[in-house]
């Protein structure tokens, strides 16, 4: 590649990965409250609820998100939703990985010991008001490591959206690729871009698992 | 709604893809079985060179898409004149980033078991393989089910990332199925719950196994 191409090339890619990135956004903003309200469903909801929870997390976590993406995003539109691709992407990354976050909240949660319920009743708190001053500050702090884990997860799991015919990285170095035929190093550079992305919340992970250690 | 005749007539379709997916489930949980032991191997290492390699390998597979390491392997590789078919491409990525994964576990469960283990063998007079044969290595490998089967479950689910480079296994067939058929949440219904059968027998698989072998504390 010449270096005026090399330049070309790179802006492309940033920009897909800028969507990418925005997707990834998207769907980690679901997936952490949402699987908030899972984990809570699961662990104080009505019965009803709490097994329509469960069997949410069971059924999401044994189907490839792949087969999620598409089967959304083609079963729509006969249901007379419209959606598009990118919106059906940060949903259904976002619910995806809401299972897997909500397993995190949900040890979180049951982690901190029941003694902590009955000192919080002891001074008179509601209950709410045990779960939100005292029993969600220690939790979250089990859980900060383990939910970027999955974030991370999200995050290279923005990379099937292309299935969908949403434009992203991985669809701007298919098209970069198929014009220079310099497919190598288009590919090599896509992977670096997420290597990036992934690596530096891999850091900020390890570096809150160390603070919350010593906490 | 649901057309149960369809999903009843089309289920034999199916077969073919699902053996596929089978295949692929296989070779590659057999690589990154093995791969993770020459990943944990590094790491476990003493030797500095050794230790990084492993360090460096694991945090390049566990930060980038499979999706994408299948491209390098099926699209970038021609250029340098190797060219792996789509099967090859697609086993070989998901080996090499599951043995990271893999390479983790292996390494977490050999070190959980307590230094005292390995020294009491010494004392006795084994020499340092034989303690790690014969004592080190029946403890870990029990702590080793449970990482290990939702490893194996990621791989079942990420086999389906085949199908964008033509394997055709599971997905791909529901997709040509989709094609032809154009009844999408029937296909995928039907193709969701054969995933499901698949990733809930590992599970209760590994479930059993923990029970068979309980680790001792």
């Amino acid at each position: 590649m010449t270096t005026d191409l090399l330049f070309v090339a790179a802006r492309y890619l940033l920009m897909g990965a800028g969507v990418s990135l925005a997707v990834a956004l998207g769907a980690i903003a679901i997936s952490a409250t949402f699987g908030l309200l899972l984990a809570l469903a699961r662990l104080y909801g009505w019965w009803p609820l709490r097994i329509a929870a469960s069997l949410f997390v069971f059924f999401i976590r044994g189907v490839p998100l792949l087969i999620l993406l598409i089967s959304v995003y083609f079963s729509l539109p006969y249901f007379g939703v419209d959606l598009s691709a990118l919106a059906v992407a940060i949903l259904v990354i976002g619910l995806y990985f809401s299972s897997y976050t909500s397993e995190v909240y949900r040890t979180g949660i049951r982690s901190i010991p029941v003694l902590q319920w009955d000192a919080g009743r002891s001074l008179g708190l509601r209950r709410i008001a045990i779960f939100r001053l005292i029993i969600a500050p220690q939790a979250m702090r089990y859980c900060a490591a383990p939910l970027i884990n999955i974030f991370i997860m999200a995050v290279k799991g923005t990379s099937l959206i292309s299935a969908i015919g949403a434009w992203e990285v991985v669809m701007a170095g298919r098209e970069l690729s198929e014009r220079n035929f310099a497919v190598l190093p288009v590919y090599l550079a896509v992977a670096a871009i997420y290597f990036i992305i992934c690596f530096t919340l891999s850091r900020l992970s390890r570096a809150v698992e160390k603070s919350a250690a010593y906490a | 709604m649901f057309d149960l005749a369809f999903m009843m007539r089309n289920l034999p379709y199916l077969q073919e893809g699902l053996l596929v997916t089978l295949q692929l489930v296989a070779l590659s949980i057999t690589g990154a079985l093995t791969g993770g032991a020459l990943v944990a191997a590094c790491t476990l290492s003493r030797w500095r060179v050794l230790n990084g390699l492993g360090r460096v390998y694991i945090e390049v597979m566990r930060n980038t898409p499979v999706l994408v390491q299948i491209a390098i392997l099926y699209f970038g590789l021609p250029s340098i004149g190797l060219y792996p078919s789509a099967v090859l491409s697609a086993v070989l990525a998901l080996s090499m980033q599951n043995s990271a994964y893999i390479g983790e576990i292996y390494r977490a469960a050999i070190q959980s078991v307590s230094i005292r283990q390995t020294e009491s063998a010494l004392a006795l007079g084994m020499t340092s393989w034989a303690a790690f044969r014969h004592v080190v290595l029946p403890q870990a490998s029990r702590r080793m089910f449970p990482p290990l089967g939702s490893q194996a479950i990621f791989i079942i689910k990420d086999t389906s990332i085949a199908s964008t480079i033509a394997v055709a296994e599971l997905t791909h067939t529901g997709k040509l199925m989709l094609d032809r058929s154009g009844a999408p949440y029937e296909v995928f219904l039907m193709i969701a719950l054969l995933y499901l059968l698949l990733t809930s027998s590992v599970f209760l698989l590994v479930k059993g196994l923990e029970h068979r072998f309980p680790v001792k504390a």
